[in-house]
């Protein structure tokens, strides 16, 4: 499954690499999640919990930085599982910044991701709609988190 | 060999302050029971695996349907499907939520599964969800910090989401007071009998004595998230005496608004075609619901 997603920020992007660059700002902006820790040199560990409607799936999930570009570009690769259950979710993901000409930063986001077990149940169409609303999630709190942290400074 | 056996401590409250209360203790893997016809499902199929299961069914106030003075109609989130189907109480426009009880699964399955279960659980392609935003219904909601009420139309997120927070249920569907001369009418489509929807079509639609339409409303199930509701559709149909080129303008309106996915009941595209000939169904068999009582 393959989303793809681009927004802006009115926040530089100096600010934008910070705050994509550090777990602890990340958590509350990734919907789910619940905790991340580093494990060594760019390397995490994160709890997220995905829902639809009843079925609460709590991953473990790996993300290494695979790639970066300080200031510009970021590939993460991401592995989750949930306890003893036989669902996996597999991912890697892209995040570009650019300037944007009249101030703000641009967040292009792509991301291909695959799911089986419990989840995989509802079929690519509704997993697809269904990540598509996550992205919208995080897109929303993560500009209020940029653009609110610009403020006090 | 099953890999982890949880105990589901199972609950069955008088009242729906209990039962919130006891939600609440339990925490996040409770959940509310009411037919059970789906959550049974999941927790056999290993999906859910709640560690405190609260039964609505003992609680008065959620299994009575009642007729309020103001001519609102007040259907209990226990009301069974099949009771719905059946409710002398719902008339006129209300008519549109019955013919979606009418509608839901087989015989079994009516009998068992409730309204309160139903929308919360919000399937996409859910009989009642369109229903109750063609009839302006109002969600009851009760949970730690007491009752509030909402629009249908703001209760459906989405792909299961609702407006639902942690620890809250809804206690009731509110259908508010409609005139004689309205009428509500269901139509579904689906693959085989007793299958989800691959589409449907919920409207309600008042008229004045010339047969010209001075209210409607509509809304799409199984093409989208939840419900869609097509203002623009409503408004080009107002004032017309639903003459066949309104409907036609009225159903490309409708389609514009549609978010269907592929999946196993049916293509996107199939859905996007099916949809104005639903709509000119509902219409057609309005008309003639109406013309014999004229
Ligand atoms: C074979 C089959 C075919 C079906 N076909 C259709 C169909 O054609 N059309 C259609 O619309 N539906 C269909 N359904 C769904 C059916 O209508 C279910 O009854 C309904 O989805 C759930 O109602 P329930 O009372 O059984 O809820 P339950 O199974 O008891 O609960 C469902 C979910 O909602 C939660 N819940 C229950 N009550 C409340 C409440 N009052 N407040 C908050 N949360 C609550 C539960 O925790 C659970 O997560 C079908 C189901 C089956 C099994």
């Amino acid at each position: 499954m393959q989303i793809e997603q681009s927004f802006t920020v009115d926040a530089p992007r100096s600010r934008v690499w910070t705050l994509i660059r550090d777990p602890e700002q990340m958590i509350a902006c990734v919907p789910g999640c619940e905790s991340i820790e580093e494990t060594g040199p760019d390397t995490y560990r994160a709890a997220v919990t995905v829902s639809v409607g009843p079925i609460k799936a709590r991953f473990s999930m790996a993300i290494a930085v695979i790639e970066e570009t300080v200031m510009e570009y970021v590939r993460t690769e991401s592995k989750g599982e949930e306890g003893s259950r036989a669902s996996i979710v597999q991912a890697i993901s892209d995040m570009r910044l650019t300037d944007m000409p009249e101030g703000g930063t641009e967040i292009h986001y792509s991301s291909t991701v695959e799911i089986s077990g419990r989840l995989g149940r509802y079929g690519a169409g509704m997993m697809k709609k269904i990540a598509t609303r996550l992205a919208a999630k995080f897109e929303e709190s993560f500009r209020a988190l940029a653009e609110k942290q610009e403020e006090v400074c | 060999m099953l890999t982890s056996m949880t105990k589901t401590d199972f609950q069955k409250p008088k009242t729906v302050e209990e039962a919130v209360t006891l939600l609440k203790e339990a925490g996040d893997d409770a959940r509310p029971i009411s037919g059970g016809a789906t959550l049974v499902a999941l927790m056999n199929a290993r999906l859910v695996q709640p560690s405190r299961l609260v039964s609505l069914s003992a609680i008065d106030e959620l299994t009575q349907c009642t007729y309020q003075s103001d001519g609102s109609v007040r259907i209990g989130a226990m009301r069974r499907h099949r009771q719905t189907a059946f409710e002398s109480n719902l008339k006129a426009a209300h008519q549109v939520v019955s013919g979606a009880a009418s509608q839901i699964a087989n015989p079994p399955v009516r009998n068992m599964g409730t309204i309160g279960g139903s929308i919360s659980f919000a399937d996409p392609a859910a009989d009642y969800p369109p229903s109750l935003v063609a009839a302006n219904a109002e969600i009851e909601i009760a949970g730690p910090e007491g009752r509030r009420r909402i629009p249908a139309e703001e209760f459906f997120l989405g792909w299961y989401e609702t407006a639902l927070e942690p620890g809250e249920i809804v206690t009731a569907v509110i259908l508010p007071p409609v005139s004689e001369s309205s009428v509500g009418q269901y139509e579904k489509l689906c693959r085989i009998a007793g299958d989800f929807a691959l589409a449907s079509v919920a409207v309600t639609i008042d008229f004045n004595a010339s047969n010209t339409v001075t209210s409607l409303r509509l809304a799409v199930g199984g093409c989208g998230g939840g419900p869609i509701r097509v203002e623009a559709a409503e408004q080009a149909l107002i004032g017309t005496k639903l003459e066949l080129d309104a409907v036609v303008d009225a159903a490309e309106l409708v389609v514009a608004e549609l978010d269907p996915i592929d999946d196993v009941r049916g293509s996107a595209e199939y859905r996007l075609k099916v949809v104005p000939r639903l709509l000119q169904r509902a219409f057609n068999n309005l008309v003639e619901t109406r013309e014999p009582a004229q």
